[in-house]
């Protein structure tokens, strides 16, 4: 490929790209300059806050259960209150949702009481647990784990708080629905307390609190061991999550905010991998497209510019199949031109050959015909009938009017058309001229152009000879020279000869009753030719002859032309 | 005409984009389900082997899953009825998974096998001797609780050398009870051992714990077994030793559970126990997996999330193999899949889907057991 249809190329590709790649470009900065940091920072701030809120909502309710177990130990040890102590429970019970079960456990760790109504577990030995184990002496307080309580059978985690006289008080935290600040987080988020462990004690899905769901690689994934303000990115089971961790000061426990990664991740990777296929597309199109566009014009001009090249600079080695194809071109094409011009020229040959025969032959047969007109006027000469002499002379000259339209054939320029008004004329001296009038006669005539052949030039020429030599012979009064007027006029695709005299007139039926042979040679002429003919004999006399210039089939039994 | 380099190279690149465009519009997980009593006083054994069942899955999806696909684990709480199992499994079914494990009790065995829709079941530890034998949707990958109910009560029996034994039937779960305590009681006779008497509970969430240790008390027998969740019998221990019961004491396979160990603590000292997951393994896959749940969920593991964890890799394995297959091909590729190498054993199942292992008598001593 040439350098300028690399360039070519380039330009057109490079428009392509510009024109495809340039919006998803501009989108894909939009999208990470401005959309995806505002996402993250207003879901950032929000989650903190939220799960800081909740923690903190969390530890007020734990603040409030370890003094409701204060205010147990305290009826406990007060041996004047202690009578009230199963209904100092009860009553906690009802107002502290939270509490699934309060106990109150002796110094060897035994139950001294319960609120749970209509049930017992008065002397049952909880000694081992670490409710009872954990918390220090004086006030010291314990957060445990989840599991399944003894005493109610669901899963809780105990707060157990260890008073100055040795009592032990502790209660199955069981909450179940988080504070109402969670519903605040968004349908999406969810909000959970866990124990130390990262089982789940409380949940906006209060199903993953009573079945003990452990989110300890969540707790683990943290930045640090404290709670931050900072979000994090956790994936679950192959789902991308943003995390915020909050302490419930204190405890172990932490409050755990999670967004579905739709938000942070997987809507803008949606975007960016939209945007990325798009540009590839786009690229993969403009590329497409700018090389079959630019194949498609390069590579004709190429080949062209390489065929001119070849033969300009004709290098064998560098000579390709298109430059082949060319000079294989160019030789047919040239090879052909000889053989046209041959033919022309053999054509034009056989043109001026045909054209040197029909002058010839033209020639011939005007001499012939002078001949036999010779011969007839010398046998006029030896004829002793006026009769015979007249006869002799019309029949000269007729063949002499036939002569001379073989005359005028071989002078023409195609030897097939002959200039009708010259004709007429010239015949119309010859005639005349032949019957040697006393004083000259007057002619007058006026011919349009009107181009005849062969065919309606003879039949005309003998019927003008026929009415010609009769106005010489009668056309004139006594005293008179002939006066003839011939005019030919050219209309509407046909042709009128007027042909008239002076003299008296003559008795045209008189004329047709004798079979005079000058009449019916032109009535004959005329039936060949398709004209009509008009004869006013009255005196003077005028014939006037149309004849259509379009070929019309002659008559059966019309002269041979 | 002849393809030029750059022509080439957009030809190739264009299925690779393609391609690329596909994968990027996502695959829909493939559905696994899990039911079991996961709230409740019961609910220990189906929770540990959830978390099994989890902690394999997190493997498989954090590499890449089932062909590229993600695991998704459905999990549902059936809370122990008849009603709550049938409805669970139609919830899983509905989701177009083909394979549950579960359930975990004996006493939820007929649900499964009597299930009505198109899963196969793989159970981490129903064991009750009852389903074995039997040609259903069930497939249990612990064995038969005959082998270790025989063990323990020989085991019992010849120590007990003509004297009594008293036998606590937590009847919550008496499908695995009941089987358990025949069994145990024709063992322990035929090794010499006296009478078998029978304390039926009909669940602790009923029964006082201290009124059932003062039976136990006044009844005095040479040997005591347990058939109980782990923390129900831990609790109950703790108000025998109490009250000085000082008879040779055993617990069924149910009872030794994580929580067994971490509640009973001194009051689990010294109690036998016959089962085909031995607690202190040392092999070093079992101990990677121990690690690892430990890590997980800060917490040991248990025989059911063994199993789970098991019943898991299989359910992966063969939903591999048989992408589009229904329950009853996935339960015949099951049957013809040959020894597996579990977490501590190899083991299979036989043509009725019971998987075979070893039973074997064990003491707790100082939290450890210790092989008898």
């Amino acid at each position: 490929m040439s350098r300028k249809a690399r360039r070519f190329r380039t330009v057109l590709a490079s428009a392509f790209l510009g024109m495809s790649i340039l919006p998803s470009a501009l989108l894909l900065v939009v999208n990470e300059a401005f959309v995806v940091p505002r996402v993250r920072e207003e879901l950032s701030r929000r989650g903190a806050e939220l799960a800081e809120a909740t923690a903190e909502s969390a530890r007020f309710a734990l603040d409030l259960a370890v003094a409701s177990l204060d205010e147990v130990a305290f009826y406990a040890d007060a041996p004047e209150l202690r009578p009230h102590l199963t209904q100092l429970i009860d009553g906690k019970l009802r107002i502290l949702p939270a509490f699934e079960s309060i106990l109150v456990l002796g110094e060897t760790g035994v139950v001294e009481a319960t609120g749970l109504a209509g049930r017992d577990y008065g002397g049952l030995d909880l000694s081992d647990l670490p409710l009872f184990k954990e918390p220090k002496a004086g006030h010291g307080t314990f957060f445990g784990n989840v599991f399944v309580s003894p005493l109610s059978g669901r899963a809780s985690a105990f707060i157990s708080r260890r008073s100055p006289s040795g009592r032990t008080t502790a209660g199955a935290y069981g909450l179940k629905k988080l504070s109402p600040e969670a519903g605040s987080a968004g349908p999406l988020a969810s909000i959970r307390l866990v124990d130390g462990a990262g089982t789940v004690i409380a949940s906006r899905d209060e199903a993953e609190a009573t079945t003990q769901v452990n989110l300890r690689p969540l707790l683990l994934a943290a930045p640090s061991a404290s709670s931050g303000s900072e979000g994090y990115a956790f994936r679950e089971n192959g789902r991308g999550l943003l995390c915020f961790l909050a302490d419930v000061a204190g405890t172990p426990w932490k409050v755990v905010l999670s967004y579905p990664d739709v938000y942070l991740s997987e809507l803008p990777n949606f975007v960016r991998a939209s945007l990325a296929l798009a540009a590839a597309s786009s690229l993969l199109l403009a590329l497409l497209l700018s090389s079959v566009l630019a194949t498609r014009v390069t590579k004709p001009v190429g080949a062209l510019l390489a065929a001119t090249r070849a033969f300009v600079e004709p290098e064998p080695a560098a000579i390709g199949p298109a430059v082949r194809e060319l000079e294989e071109l160019g030789k047919e094409f040239g090879s052909m031109r000889s053989r046209v011009r041959r033919r022309e020229a053999e054509l034009e040959s056989a043109l001026a050959q045909r054209d040197v025969l029909l002058k010839e032959l033209h020639h011939r047969v005007k001499n012939n015909l002078q001949i036999v007109a010779s011969l007839l006027a010398l046998q006029k000469g030896k004829s002793r009938s006026a009769e015979t002499e007249a006869a002799l002379q019309e029949s000269a000259e007729r063949i002499r009017a036939l002569a001379l339209v073989h005359e005028k054939l071989y002078r023409s320029a195609d030897f097939a058309s002959l200039d009708l008004g010259n004709y007429l004329e010239e015949l119309c001296a010859n005639v005349l001229e032949a019957f040697s009038p006393t004083a000259a006669p007057r002619v007058r005539s006026s011919f349009d152009a009107v181009f005849v052949d062969i065919e309606k030039a003879i039949p005309i020429g003998l019927m003008a000879n026929e009415i010609i030599s009769n106005a010489a012979k009668h056309g004139t009064r006594p005293g008179e020279r002939l006066a003839l007027d011939l005019r030919l006029e050219s209309r509407d695709g046909s042709f009128v000869l007027s042909i008239s005299d002076e003299g008296p007139g003559f008795d045209i039926e008189a004329a047709r009753a004798k079979g005079h042979l000058g009449m019916v040679l032109i009535e004959s002429l005329v039936s060949q030719l398709g004209a009509e003919l008009s004869v006013d004999a009255s005196g003077p006399t005028r014939y006037e002859l149309r004849v259509p210039l379009a070929r019309e089939p002659a008559a059966p039994g019309s002269l041979p032309a | 005409m002849k393809a030029g380099p750059a022509r080439a190279t957009l030809r190739a690149l264009l299925p690779v984009s393609l391609a690329a465009a596909l994968a990027s519009c996502g695959r829909s997980p493939v559905p696994l389900g899990l039911v079991g009593v996961l709230s409740g006083r019961q609910s220990e054994l189906a929770i540990a082997g959830r978390n099994g069942v989890e902690l394999r899955i997190e493997e498989a999806n954090a590499k890449g899953g089932l062909r590229g696909r993600r695991v998704e684990l459905l999990v549902e709480d059936d809370e122990g009825t008849e009603a709550g199992f049938r409805e669970a499994a139609a919830r899983i079914a509905a989701r177009k998974a083909r394979i549950v494990i579960g359930p975990f009790l004996s006493s939820e065995g007929e649900f499964a096998a009597a299930s009505a829709e198109p899963l196969l079941f793989l159970s981490p530890t129903v064991s009750a001797a009852r389903f074995s034998g039997r040609d259903d949707k069930l497939l249990r990958i612990m064995a038969s609780n005959a082998a270790a109910a025989k063990a323990i009560g020989g085991f019992l029996g010849g120590k007990a050398a003509g004297k009594g034994a008293l036998v606590v039937r937590d009847e919550t779960n008496a499908a695995y009870a009941d089987d358990y305590g025949k069994l145990f009681a024709g063992a322990f006779e035929a090794a010499g051992g006296g009478a078998v008497r029978s304390l039926s509970v009909p669940g602790f969430g009923q029964a006082s714990y201290l009124d059932t240790a003062r039976k136990i008390a006044e009844a005095a027998p040479e040997a005591l077994l347990v058939i109980a969740g782990g923390p129900d019998a831990a609790m109950l221990f703790r108000q025998l030793n109490r009250l000085g019961f000082r008879g040779l004491r055993a617990v069924s396979g149910w009872t030794m559970t994580s929580d067994f160990l971490a509640q009973g603590v001194e009051a689990a000292e010294g109690v036998y126990f016959s089962h085909q997951y031995d607690l202190g393994d040392s092999s070093p896959r079992y101990a990677a997996f121990k690690s690892a749940y430990l890590a997980r969920f800060g917490r040991e593991p248990s025989f059911s999330a063994v199993y789970g964890y098991e019943a898991a890799d299989l359910a992966l394995d063969l939903l591999a193999a048989k992408p589009g297959a229904g329950s009853e091909e996935l339960k015949a590729a099951a049957l013809a899949w040959g020894p597996r190498r579990g977490l501590q054993d190899e083991w299979s199942f036989d043509r009725y889907g019971d998987a075979s292992r070893p039973a074997r008598v064990f003491r707790l001593a100082a939290g450890r057991a210790e092989r008898q």
